[in-house]
């Protein structure tokens, strides 16, 4: 009695439970199957054209000969660039410290969370008005939440007219790195 | 007529019977103020939907129309101050509500057993109306919501191993621009609202499947109040009072104009709306490698700390007294929450670290010596204007020359040239200020009083723009702007011979076409010089009705319902007891 109560009769009832619930997950896992295959190009749509990654050609900004030495310089160009289906000039501005020969332009861009800092002519300092990171006039970052100095274009100065790759990059991050 | 009516929709579809289960509800201790705070939710979140709604028939989400189709909106559409008054001040009011009614259920201990799914939904909802606060606040693609996004979305970057995929998704590309703003705009009126109704029926369903918790003391418990009428009339009571302060709000407090995005200022100080000052505030307080602690590492303790809520916390025990360790670790919290929204609020990092601090362009501005070398060159003159220190106005001109018959003084606006986009854009005096300060003061003076002389003029001064001249000002804002454009956009010539030195008179610089200065911020100046001249830049055109009168006659109408609605409960409550007296007789 015992042994026969262990093994699992096989009802029709049983055999009808069985059938139906490899039925039921059958066809949630066709269904599922079919969905994804749906979502995959539909968040593809959203994501992929997002990580397109910009690469920034020379445009030339204005000359430099006459720049004092050591003293910031906001300066401003255009450049046409397309926002998605928008193709439009894009006013861009760069800051500029000339060193004798050696000129650097840095991005306008708070390599924090991607404010515009400014010039403090008085402390000789940038400052950022968004969280109050400091800067120092060679973009080392003197205090402040900045987790690293201020990013620098890659520049070019021919006849005395500086030329600047305007790129952006990640924010908040120690490392540099382009977007 | 109506029985007929009644019945056969009630034969096709259970109109009763959803009536029923929606009113019939015992309340353990009777309806409560208290317990009014989610329905008051829901209520907001109803006209919420509504007035967005409204909104769309006039908004625009693109980058170069969403800030003039909003402006149009406020201030040429009747009422349509009140639609976006409404939604803007009713969706600080949802945090503040969602607040309110969070803090209710902690107290409560509704968390508890049976009802930890109830608080998750819950929690799941104070997220999403936190993102809908979120993505809102980009849409009028003015300078606090462009740049609110900015950063907001920058923070979001900084998630280990998947911001850059976080932020570039959000922003439909590695910058803020279109893209942006289309995909804030369809999650904001879409995406979100379509999963909150979504949770908010699971919330709704959830809180009935074990109804309301009612109080923690066993014999307050014993009295039950009905769902309707008496949870429905204190639920409208209160409503109505926060229906009411809304309109006041958008009455007698219009959201402020922060004038349209403009992605290279650097004058405009950005913050975020004030649910998010908190953070705002705490992530200054980490620095370098510590920094992901505030952007990342804080909101998201506090997120697992309302979801694990339900499961840290598994005593039956209600009564907050005897619960003090929840109630402490809340109320630290809280403490925290308020204090550093407050001085989030009052900090200023740029101007308060250094209060002598010089704008950027002050530091441009040419030197004494340069203004000395720029007056014996001629040609440079009209270049850029010799450059005063800041508050000579007042200066006596002693160069006035005799104007010849049939020359005018002045260029009249009309010959100046054609106004700018600037012209069309409502911008933010005290901002104005600020580049007005940085840009106009050396030749119009301290708040543009004048006296800054100009040799070889016929007016012997340049003009003061406080008060500005007769031809140019108006009552009308579009006039007085479209008329500051043009000498802003064009620049301006002042006639007259030439001083004794031989030096033509200076000249204005035509700061739009040469692009010195953006639209967006000649708007600003043009709204600071409006100011000035006692024109309100974002005067409302088209009211409908004037905001206050409108208040007052809501006010009218509110005192009145709610006068019915008193005589409605006396009348019910009366009828109650009378049948209960009758029925302890029998």
């Amino acid at each position: 009695m015992n042994k026969k109560e262990n093994i699992e009769p096989r009802t029709p009832e049983k055999h009808e439970q069985t059938r139906r619930a490899f039925l039921k997950m059958g066809t949630g896992a066709v269904a599922s199957f079919a969905g994804l295959i749906f979502a995959v190009p539909f968040l593809d749509s959203l994501i992929s054209q997002s990580m397109r990654v910009k690469i920034g050609k020379f445009v030339k900004v204005g000359p430099v000969l006459f720049l004092p030495d050591g003293v910031p310089e906001k300066m401003f160009f255009d450049e046409r660039d397309e926002d998605a289906y928008i193709d439009e000039v894009e006013r861009r501005d760069v800051w500029v410290v000339k060193n004798g020969d050696d000129v650097t332009a840095f991005s306008p861009v708070c390599p924090h969370l991607g404010c515009r800092y400014n010039w403090n002519a008085e402390d000789q300092h940038f400052v950022c008005p968004c969280h109050g990171s400091v800067f120092a006039k060679d973009g080392k970052v003197l205090h402040g939440p900045a987790p690293r100095g201020l990013d620098k274009f890659p520049t070019k100065v021919s006849n005395g007219f500086l030329s600047v790759k305007w790129e952006r990059f990640k924010l908040g991050v120690s490392k540099r790195e382009l977007v | 007529m109506f029985a007929k009516l009644d019945k056969w929709i009630n034969d096709r579809w259970p109109l009763k019977e959803i009536w029923k289960s929606a009113t019939e509800e015992e309340i353990p201790g009777g309806a409560s103020y208290a317990y009014a705070f989610g329905s008051a939710t829901l209520s907001l979140f109803i006209l919420q939907i509504v007035t967005g709604i409204w909104q769309m028939f006039y908004y625009v989400p693109t980058t170069d129309h969403a800030y003039q189709s909003l402006s149009y909106l406020r201030l040429s559409v009747p009422f349509g101050w009140l639609v976006h008054g409404l939604h803007y001040w009713g969706a600080s009011a949802m945090v503040v509500l969602l607040a309110v009614h969070l803090s209710r259920t902690f107290v409560w201990g509704a968390y508890k057993k049976p009802r930890e799914l109830t608080w998750l939904i819950g929690v799941f909802l104070l997220l999403f109306t936190l993102a809908m606060s979120f993505t809102g606040a980009a849409l009028p693609w003015d300078e606090t919501g462009y740049w609110a996004s900015e950063v907001g979305t920058s923070i979001a970057g900084t998630i280990p191993v998947i911001g850059t995929f976080a932020e570039q998704v959000l922003r439909g590309g590695a910058q803020m621009g279109q893209l942006t703003l289309s995909r804030f705009f369809i999650l904001h009126v879409a995406v979100l609202p379509a999963i909150l109704l979504g949770f908010i029926a699971l919330h709704v369903v959830a809180f009935r499947q074990k109804g309301s918790i009612g109080p923690w003391e066993e014999s307050k418990r014993k009295r039950a109040g009905q769902f309707w009428p008496d949870q429905i009339f204190k639920d409208a009571l209160v409503f109505s009072v926060i229906l009411l302060v809304l309109i006041g709000l958008a009455a007698f407090l219009a959201p402020p104009f922060s004038g349209p995005a403009d992605p290279i200022d650097t004058t405009f100080q950005p913050k975020p709306e004030w649910n998010f000052l908190f953070l705002y505030q705490a992530i200054k307080a980490f620095q370098g490698p510590w920094e992901p602690v505030g952007t990342i590492g804080i909101p998201t303790a506090l997120i697992v700390l309302l979801f694990g809520l339900p499961f840290f916390d598994k005593r039956r025990e209600r009564n907050p007294l005897k619960r003090p360790l929840a109630m402490s670790v809340a109320a630290i919290l809280a403490v925290g929450v308020i204090t550093l929204t407050i001085t989030g609020y009052y900090s200023h990092p740029n101007l308060q670290a250094n209060p002598k601090n010089k704008t950027e362009a002050q530091s441009r501005a040419p030197s004494t010596d340069a203004a000395v070398s720029q007056g014996s060159n001629q040609k440079s003159a009209s270049i850029l204007p010799v450059v005063y220190p800041a508050g000579t106005s007042g200066v006596q001109d002693t160069n006035q020359i005799a104007l010849p018959p049939g020359v005018s003084a002045i260029q009249p606006p009309a010959e100046v040239g054609e106004p700018g986009a600037a012209a069309d854009m409502i911008g933010n005096a005290g901002h104005g200020k600020k580049l007005f300060d940085a840009n106009c003061i050396s030749c119009h003076g301290k708040d543009g009083r004048g006296g800054i002389p100009n040799p070889g003029s016929y007016l012997g001064t340049i003009p003061a723009l406080n008060p500005v001249r007769s031809d140019i000002f108006s009552r009308d804002p579009a006039v007085f702007s479209g008329n500051l454009d043009r000498f802003i956009q064009n620049g301006a010539q002042a006639p007259g011979p030439s001083s004794s030195t031989g030096m033509p008179p200076m000249s204005m610089v035509a700061y739009g076409k040469t692009q010195s200065l953006t639209q967006p911020e000649i708007s600003n100046i043009i709204a600071y010089i409006m100011h000035v001249n006692g024109v309100n830049r974002a005067h409302i055109d088209d009211a409908g009705v004037a905001p206050k009168t409108f208040f007052f006659f809501s006010l009218a109408v509110f005192i009145v319902l709610w006068l019915i609605l008193g005589a409605f409960r006396l009348v019910s409550v009366r009828r109650r007891t009378l049948l209960a007296e009758e029925s302890k007789e029998r």
